[in-house]
């Protein structure tokens, strides 16, 4: 174990160096000539490479990490030809640009304004509809039968990480309120009722979380959660087995109602950000990889930050 | 032999008085943090009376609560993180200018955001030291006819003047500086680099609060 930490340590570093010597010869008046497409492969390369992060640093840089890397880059290439934000020149904007982590802003902007449309003309008006007609015993029982119809993909999570307690605990909740607690209305089962996804999954293995990306309809993600996403719906029980026609209704109502439901939840607080900020997409931003980031950690207290101004 | 004795002795016991000192903590560490969370208590409960207060006009009130949080709080720490690297860039005239602006945007907005949450009380629950003068105190804050939030204080103890400062809030994990830092520097690198950007956003933020 103490050896594996050893490794990482030291290869990631030296992968970093190869990268930043790249961007020596990139940022040097000796740039070479690239076509569009090079060019483009180059800066995901270097940003990738250039990941100040010491969280990322401390679990970066092995195998699955490298391979992560390439495809992350591939990804870029893709996404960089619909609207790419260039590296800046200024060591401080680069500084910025590279805390921020969003190459794509543009186009993740152009997503976030759709989404904040959608949201103002439907799912917030249907949330607070839902709200008034629904009282919260019953909105709090929706919830808890939600939360259990995640709870088969939580367990295949927990397996993954290779967290058996809570795989146990997860089964238990799962099989005593499908029957006892009439298919999770009622929660029985005391303990910590977290969920699992794949993007944690990912996480734990050591991926870094990639670029920012902003999914039309769904909302805030990034490249790790977002390829988390198409596995968790692979990997869902219930796909597997609801693809009948009558079933697909049933997971496209789940699908809905499961938004309303948590836009209902949300309704101050998207409110309260609406109101007291400047940027509200960049807030967004910070406190979807802040969630993210308590959720990796189950809820462990985050990384003592540093206090460093200059 | 009895010389040599006395002198083992006298040897041993000052070897005892360094090891009492080594191994005695030169802070102990469960005094600080109840400290720390005193401090938070009377903060928090200074807040909930300003704020559950409702005999107050609205100017009364930013004043009141101005004068709370430049005691309770270290603005100008807060204020110098959520610039990031900004900071360094910024000439004397624009930091001044800035933290005049940054305090009170931060009294503006929270005054308002804390009387929407209808917080009844605060409960403190526990508290872990980060370094020598850094604690986070954990508490829980009671609403009205809603769900708790926890809400987690990052205060710092000065060495010159022994009191607490707030540098850090944290909303279930969430923290309040990193979000400014993250959203001041989006605003300013849009806004082509320049503070000046960020110091007009925040004044007509802070103009519209006061209207409503």
């Amino acid at each position: 174990m103490q050896n594996r930490r050893i490794i990482r340590r030291s290869i990631w570093p030296i992968l970093r160096g190869y990268a930043t010597e790249a961007l020596g010869i990139f940022e040097s008046g000796t740039k070479p000539k690239l076509i569009f497409g090079t060019e483009i492969y180059f800066r995901a390369l270097l940003y990738h490479g250039l990941d100040t992060d010491v969280e990322k640093l401390r679990t970066g840089g092995n195998m699955i990490n490298n391979l992560f890397l390439s495809l992350s880059t591939t990804a870029a290439i893709l996404m960089c030809l619909t609207g790419c934000a260039s590296m800046p020149e200024d060591p401080i904007e680069k500084e910025v640009f590279l805390e921020a982590n969003d190459p794509l802003e543009p186009m993740n902007r152009a997503f976030f304004a759709f989404n904040t449309g959608f949201d103002k003309v439907i799912l917030e008006p249907t949330a607070i509809v839902y709200r008034k007609f629904v009282p919260q015993p019953g909105r709090a029982a929706i919830t808890r039968f939600l939360h259990n119809l995640k709870l088969p993909s939580t367990f295949i999570n927990n397996l993954l990480q290779l967290e058996f307690g809570h795989a146990t605990h997860t089964m238990t909740s799962f099989v005593i309120n499908s029957t006892f607690g009439l298919g999770g209305i009622f929660d029985l089962v005391e303990g910590d009722n977290r969920e699992e996804d794949l993007g944690q999954t990912f996480a734990t293995w050591g991926l870094n979380e990639g670029f920012y990306l902003v999914i039309p309809f769904y909302g805030p993600s990034n490249l790790r959660d977002g390829l988390g996403l198409i596995g968790d719906n692979l990997l869902d029980p219930w796909s597997l087995r609801l693809n009948t026609d009558q079933t697909k209704i049933l997971k496209a109502n789940r699908t809905v109602i499961g938004a309303v439901n948590t836009r209902e939840r949300l309704i101050e607080d998207v409110q309260n950000v609406r109101e007291t900020s400047i940027d509200i997409y960049a807030v967004m931003r910070s406190l979807y990889r802040q969630k993210r980031g308590n959720d990796i950690r189950n809820g462990a207290p985050p990384p003592a930050p540093t206090f460093v101004f200059e | 032999m009895h010389f040599y004795l006395k002198g083992f002795i006298h040897n041993f016991s000052a070897w005892a008085i360094i090891f009492f000192f080594l191994a005695s903590p030169i802070k102990p560490a469960t005094a600080d943090a109840l400290l720390a969370e005193a401090f938070v208590k009377d903060l928090s409960q200074e807040a909930v009376s300003i704020l559950s207060d409702h005999s107050l006009t609205d100017d009364q009130l930013i004043v009141k609560f101005s004068r709370f949080v430049s005691h309770g709080f270290d603005v100008p720490v807060v204020g110098r993180f959520a610039l990031g690297p900004y900071w360094r860039a910024a000439n004397e005239t624009q930091k001044l200018e800035y933290m005049d602006v940054f305090f009170d945007y931060i009294v503006k907005t929270y005054a308002n955001r804390f009387r929407q949450y209808k917080v009844v009380s605060v409960t403190v629950n526990s508290s872990r030291d980060i370094n020598n003068n850094e604690t986070i105190v954990s508490s829980l804050l009671v609403r009205q006819a809603a769900e708790s939030i926890n809400l987690d204080w990052h205060v710092r103890r000065s060495d010159k003047t022994d009191t607490y400062k707030v540098i850090d809030v944290l909303f279930e994990g969430m923290r309040l500086g990193l979000t400014l830092r993250d959203e001041f520097s989006t605003v300013i690198r849009n806004g082509g680099g320049d503070l000046t950007v960020l110091i007009e956003d925040l004044n007509s933020r802070n103009k519209q609060i006061m209207q409503r």
